[in-house]
């Protein structure tokens, strides 16, 4: 097992080396606006963008190696948009936006809002999709199974936007309620209205991830109810309760342990949706209004950052399943 | 709902000449301004703040508003994003002339000034305009001309200064007498001086000390507000304190010391789902409705709601490009000119508050054209621009290429095309359509790499951009976003150019629409099409918001209240 985590995370190291070279090209051919442009705001005169150009690093070479058909065919650059963006990754300043605010003082800031919704939601979907989807399995084709199912299809199909929308809307315009949106408040500060802020969106990210975790768990726990042992546990004449707690969900649940693992990767990006919705400061936002206006560097930094994530997260599941059922060995 | 403004009171009251005139137009504002004295003409002096009409104020209490985007930092050299809506809370400017009623000064720094040949502004520095209490190790003492010249000397020789084309076009010298006198002279004369050189957006000034310091995300002034150490997220919100050394009183209210309001926060909410729930949950107080209907729907939700109606000194226009076919023949551009049905615009995008624009938007009621003139000038005729493209030797329908943003958050810009197509459509032209993404729109728009367009819209606060895009190099005087009729009629820079050489604001609102005459009679590449209303409410407990005064000018009050 060792070797085996060894080896993956030396293939991560050169996953994320990849990676940093594609979203750093992507960024600059995909088409759109000079960020000197979006930067220096309307009738900007030629002088003033230049200026901003050249403030913001964007004259020099892109990589520290460029190869030529005249001499010299190699050439190496001290000074390159590459370059200085690796050296800021390995000495940990992450690098600064084009106001020359450092990206790690603001992932620092944001970090620990979007740890808390993914948090949250992860806990709501456990705690809503295994029990619901055991119950539905426990009893199938009965009123509560299709009842379930019915809830879980229809929580994917609606999409987290408009939900979201209005989880904000309906108590606002009913009871002239409303979570708190202009500043994050800490848990440690306010826990209730940390709560009252953070318990909404992540139950309408929770919604999608349930409805999946459900319906995984009761085809899981279904195949695993028809299992020999699960038979003869019953002919022992175990009381059904122990059948299923004891014996049947252990096993059901290893597929939605990895299942889970993945999808918190995923809801970085339903993260962005409803921290612009309940104005949560972020690091999905932040993602994407780097994004959008080009911020090269926090949109470099921001990527690779939850690349990582993502590959880790893998890892780490793959592991726990080894670890969760004995019979998986990785050589 | 709305009542009517006390600002009108002030600074008139101190102008011992003056020479009234009545300007026609919709929503015309009277002009007056100090007469000549002596071999200069002499500014009215200021120094106080009025109190209003909503009750004896109190002081005390927090207002708390919300940005929607990020602050594109507090540096008073630089920022152009939303960084100016507080740096004229922080800083200090001389004189802030507003555009949309000239003859309404704001003496700030500058208790008077003087203006000698038309090129030679004297500015008196008022004293006491104390630096307020910081943790920067800045002293706290009065503001002098050499905190002027300071500023003057970065604006120069910062390459990315905002300010930087005001001084490298027409800033002659500056120099600073004594402590409390500072001169500026201009290469000639210039008719947006006041307002060019002393808007938030480049013009306001920091204490020498920090121009040597980060102003990007710190800073300390004068003004009546102090950002608060630490508050300020370039991707978030920001906190001001009361100045406790602010200089400026209130003579309503027995000289009482203002600001009256302790503290403003500002947040950061991006979407106006949350903006508009935060302000009926009373999280903050201030919130900027899209429709008459929703201001509506509010006043029943909240009793006793603020609402304010300004009109937008911002539009959107029909781009067109002289230097290609078919745009540089007049009659086309002419014909465009008459396909356009703008009061369509006006009824279907914003049902009827807002009104159909000239070359001048009709915000800047001193320089735009009346609507009578307006019809005579560019009235929707589609049979005569069907006309006027066979004229030019065209068959009809006339194929032309146009470019547009896809989807973009541009105010009403998407809700401006389908009926931009759908009129030219009916007056004989074909658009071919090219719909980008909006940042390769901007790009190809920002290098005239288009032969029409719509345009960005921006806030155009004085008449100076609407007719510098007319000018052959465009509205930044270089070829960036578009080439005006210029390039095919030299008169029409000249009249331009002489537009802005007239510091008499009679004069020189004649000589703005003389331009717009001349321009309408080559056929103008660019074609303002609607101004709208803009709505702000303001929650029951904030008393005394100035009204009518313009975005610019209303930064620089500080007299409101809250009843709390």
């Amino acid at each position: 097992m060792g070797r085996y985590i060894v080896r993956r995370l030396l293939q991560a190291v050169v996953i994320l080396f990849t990676l940093s070279i594609v979203v750093f090209i992507l960024l600059r051919v995909a088409p759109g606006a000079n960020p000197a442009l979006v930067r220096c705001g309307l009738n900007c005169p030629k002088e003033r963008l230049a200026a901003l150009e050249e403030e913001m690093g964007l004259n020099g070479p892109l990589f520290p190696v460029s190869f030529s058909a005249d001499a010299p065919i190699v050439d190496f650059h001290s000074d390159s948009q590459y370059g200085n963006w690796a050296q800021s990754l390995f000495d940990g300043s992450l690098g600064k936006d084009w106001n020359d605010n450092p990206v790690g003082a603001e992932l620092q800031r944001r970090l620990p809002v979007t740890l808390e919704l993914l948090i949250i939601t992860t806990l709501l979907t456990v705690v809503v999709g295994v029990p619901f989807g055991i119950i539905s399995a426990v009893a199938r084709n009965s009123p509560a199974d299709y009842l379930v199912r019915f809830s879980s299809v229809l929580a994917l199909a609606i999409p987290n936007f408009w939900l979201g929308t209005l989880v904000l809307l309906i108590p606002q315009d009913q009871w002239g309620y409303a979570p708190p949106i202009t500043t994050a408040v800490s848990f440690f500060d306010s826990p209730w209205d940390n709560l009252r802020q953070y318990v909404p969106p992540a139950a309408v990210l929770a919604a999608v991830s349930a409805a999946s975790i459900m319906r995984l768990t009761r085809s899981s726990m279904l195949e695993v109810m028809r299992q020999d042992y699960i038979r003869t546990a019953r002919s022992k004449g175990l009381r059904e309760q122990r059948i299923i707690g004891r014996h049947a969900m252990k096993n059901a649940l290893i597929p939605v342990a990895t299942v889970l693992g993945l999808q918190v990767a995923g809801l970085f990006g339903g993260a962005i949706i409803v921290e612009s919705i309940f104005n949560l400061p972020g690091v999905g936002i932040y993602t994407l209004g780097a994004l959008l206006q080009k911020q090269y560097q926090v949109a470099q930094t921001l990527t690779l950052y939850i690349g990582a994530i993502v590959v880790l997260l893998n890892l780490f599941v793959d592991v726990m399943y080894a670890w969760l059922d004995p019979r998986i060995r990785y050589s | 709902m709305t009542t009517k403004s006390y600002w009108q009171q002030f600074e008139r009251q101190r102008i011992s000449r003056r020479r009234i005139l009545a300007v026609g137009g919709a929503g015309a504002a009277g002009l007056a301004l100090a007469a000549a004295c002596g071999g200069g003409t002499k500014g009215p002096a200021g120094g106080a703040t009025p109190g209003g009409d909503d009750g004896t104020p109190r002081p005390g209490g927090t207002y708390r508003t919300a940005i929607t985007g990020d602050w594109g930092t507090v540096n008073p050299l630089t920022s152009v994003a939303f960084g100016p809506g507080i740096l004229a809370k922080m800083y200090n400017a001389l004189v802030f002339q507003s555009p949309i009623q000239p003859d309404v000064f704001y003496h700030d720094l500058a208790s008077e000034y003087e203006i000698v040949e038309d090129t030679t502004y004297i500015f008196t520095i008022r004293p006491g305009v104390k630096i307020a209490p910081n943790s920067l190790g800045i002293e706290e003492r009065d503001l002098d001309s050499s905190d002027c010249v300071a500023w003057l000397d970065a604006i120069t020789s910062a390459e990315t200064a905002v300010a930087k084309r005001f001084t490298d076009i027409w800033l002659d010298s500056y120099d600073a007498p004594t402590p409390q006198e500072f001169r500026m002279v201009t290469k000639g004369p210039y008719a947006y001086f006041f307002f060019t050189m002393n808007t938030p957006v480049g013009g306001v000034i920091p204490p020498k000390e920090m121009l040597e310091m980060d102003m990007n995300s710190q800073g300390v002034g004068a003004g009546a507000f102090v950002l608060e150490d630490g508050s300020f997220v370039e991707t978030g919100g920001a906190n001001l304190n009361r100045n406790p050394n602010y200089y400026r009183t209130d003579p309503n209210n027995n000289d009482a010391p203002v600001p009256y309001i302790d503290r403003l926060e500002i947040s950061r909410i991006t979407d106006r789902q949350p903006r508009r729930t935060a302000f009926i949950a009373g999280e903050i107080d201030s919130y900027d409705p899209e429709t008459i209907a929703e201001v509506e729907g509010l006043e029943q939700d909240i009793s006793g709601l603020n609402v304010f109606e300004d009109p937008a000194y911002t539009f959107i226009a029909v781009t067109m490009n002289p230097t290609k076919e078919p745009w540089n023949n007049d009659k086309v551009r002419m014909a465009m000119n008459h396909a356009l049905n703008r009061q369509q615009y006006v009824d279907v995008i914003v049902q009827g508050a807002g009104q159909i624009n000239g070359l001048v938007h009709w915000p800047l009621a001193a320089y735009a054209l009346s609507p009578e003139e307006l019809e005579t000038l560019q009235p929707f005729d589609p049979e005569l621009s069907k006309q006027l493209i066979q004229e030019a030797g065209f068959e009809l329908p006339l194929s032309v290429k146009f470019i547009y943003p896809a989807s973009s958050d541009i105010q009403f810009h998407n809700k401006h095309l389908p009926i931009f197509l759908e009129q030219m459509n009916a007056a004989g032209f074909r658009i071919e359509e090219e719909a980008l993404i909006f940042t390769e729109w901007l790009t190809r728009y920002t290098s005239v790499d288009y032969d029409a367009s719509l345009s960005l819209n921006q806030i155009y606060e004085t008449p100076e951009i609407n007719l510098d895009f007319h000018q052959a190099e465009g509205p930044t005087s270089d070829g960036n976003f578009a080439l005006g009729v210029g390039t095919l009629y030299p008169e029409v820079d000249e009249a331009i150019k002489t537009s802005k050489s007239s510091i008499d604001p009679v004069e020189q609102a004649e000589l703005v629409k003389e331009a717009q005459r001349l321009i309408y009679s080559k056929g103008p590449a660019f074609l303002p099409i609607m101004s709208w209303t803009d709505y702000t409410v303001r929650q029951p407990k904030v008393k005394n918001w100035p009204r009518g005064l313009g975005t610019a000018m209303e930064l620089w009050q500080n007299t409101a209240w809250l009843d709390t």
